[in-house]
């Protein structure tokens, strides 16, 4: 892909994650919507939906919850749908090497958006700073600002990860491989969804683990409290 | 006042966006707040004290920040028509309402309402894009006609489906919290949103069986489905056991190569 392809798949990367917290959420940056979604506009809708649809079973349970910043699931999704797009790069097997590459990563888009969070608290004092009369139009400012700041993160981020990763595919994607090897990555399409679909199922029964996973330890205990005869 | 609605209304979508470790959603809250504030505060001085006053710490879930702000509106329009200049009932408020609803919205809206439109959308999208074939050949998934019905079904059902509860709390509740005041805690437990939560996730169960089969189905003469099973059970047992999906999905991938060294192979 050219450099110009890459700013420009950078710069859908970064709309998408707006999402995240700038605007919304409505859940575009979910994965089943952001990866069949990226994956039209890189011209490989296939490999949007089978990234999109595993990311999507695996980390189903990532919630935002507090000050707890989750895992990029997004990141993962995009990173595994841009290298797999690449031209050469359409085989089953490729896929499923894209997201194994792509799958760390998600630890490194959340540091970073820890890291610009901590710069967001350096424009909202900065907001905090203006007089009374002005604050409205601070507001404003700082609203437009966490947005644009956002944005251009993203985008920069993308475009960098991206670049790299596209330079390494493209050094090292040809390797020779056993061809065991290769089939086992094509077998690891059928079982991922299989063992998202597995994580889904727990997160589902969750709920009350206490009674729903093993109500006969729910039972004893509660006997145990019960002050009837 | 409908002007201040609907203007509080859009603006609360950019709650988040200046959100920061200190203080969290608080410029997000005064932006999203102050065409209500000017609707309360009469004089310029009275509005500034005001907007001031919301620039501290705030954090609550997203959709439910509509119904602090209408409650917060009809506390700062009593506090402008008394004689007093501070209320400190109102920070006090403001901040138990946004923990309150700030779990219950995780509980409800991250941890049910989402995974179920998610697998909802994920079984029917599979059911419509995904049709049972011949065993021995790859799944239709992987032909651009599925995968693309897949798709279709997979970004316009889950976004309109999660996307409509998520606009009617949003605008249903800032309307009832601007009309009742602190009563509109009364309308929350109307919804009776536990319940819900615990049905929708009851009906979730069925549509993730549902998906499960017809997934399954199509490998329902071959020696895959044994170790389908097995992947699907262990790994609900192992992220039961706390296990990572990083972990998890490394294990299957180890695995799948592992099962052709061991000439098990694609059917």
């Amino acid at each position: 892909m050219t450099w110009h392809k890459l700013a420009i798949a950078a710069v859908w990367a970064g709309v998408i994650s707006l999402d995240f917290t700038a605007c919304g959420p409505f859940m575009v940056s979910q994965p089943l919507v952001c990866g069949p979604l990226f994956g039209w506009l890189m011209g490989q809708v296939v490999v949007g939906v089978i990234i999109g649809g595993i990311v999507q079973l695996l980390w189903m349970d990532l919630s935002p919850i507090g000050v707890g910043i989750p895992y990029d699931a997004t990141a993962v999704t995009l990173l595994a749908v841009y290298w797999a797009s690449l031209p050469g790069h359409g085989a089953l097997s490729q896929v499923v090497l894209s997201l194994i590459i792509a799958v760390p990563l998600g630890f490194l888009f959340r540091w970073l958006d820890q890291l610009a969070r901590r710069i967001n608290t350096l424009i909202m004092h900065r907001v905090e700073k203006v007089s009374d009369a002005n604050l409205p139009w601070a507001l404003w400012g700082g609203i437009i600002s966490g947005i644009l700041w956002s944005w251009i993160r993203y985008t920069v981020a993308y475009g960098i990860v991206f670049g790299l990763g596209q330079y390494a595919w493209n050094r090292f994607g040809y390797f020779p491989r056993l061809t065991r090897v290769d089939q086992g990555l094509t077998m690891a399409i059928i079982l991922l969804p299989v063992a998202g679909m597995g994580v889904t199922l727990e997160l589902f029964l969750s709920d009350e683990p206490e009674r729903r996973w093993m109500p006969w330890r729910h039972t004893k205990s509660s006997r145990k409290d019960d002050p009837t005869p | 006042m409908i002007l201040s609605l609907i203007e509080t209304f859009f603006r609360s979508f950019f709650l988040q966006a200046l959100w920061n470790f200190e203080r969290m959603q608080n410029i997000g809250f005064a932006f999203s707040i102050e065409p209500l504030l000017k609707r309360a505060h009469r004089t310029k001085e009275s509005f500034a004290t005001a907007l001031r006053r919301h620039c501290t710490y705030f954090n609550v879930h997203p959709y439910f920040a509509p119904i602090v702000m209408g409650v917060l509106f009809n506390k700062e329009k009593s506090l402008a028509e008394s004689d007093r200049t501070e209320d400190p009932t109102l920070t006090v408020l403001k901040n138990t309402m946004g923990g309150a609803f700030g779990a219950v919205g995780d509980h409800v809206i991250w941890g049910t309402w989402r995974p179920f439109c998610a697998v909802m959308a994920l079984s029917v999208g599979l059911l419509v894009g995904y049709p049972a074939s011949s065993s021995t050949e790859p799944a239709s998934i992987f032909n651009a006609a599925g995968a693309l019905l897949c798709a279709k079904w997979w970004i316009v059902g889950f976004l309109s489906m999660f996307n409509s509860i998520h606009i009617w709390l949003r605008w249903r509740g800032l309307q009832k919290a601007v009309s009742d005041g602190p009563l509109v805690v009364r309308w929350v437990e109307s919804l009776h949103l536990q319940k819900w939560a615990e049905q929708i996730r009851r009906v979730g169960l069925l549509f993730l069986f549902s998906m499960v089969l017809v997934y399954f189905s199509r490998w329902a003469k071959s020696e895959m489905l044994i170790w389908m099973v097995a992947v699907l059970l262990g790994s609900a047992i192992l992220k039961r056991w706390r296990m990572s999906t990083f972990f998890i999905f490394y294990l299957v991938c180890g695995l799948s190569v592992g099962m052709t060294f061991l000439e098990i192979h694609w059917p």
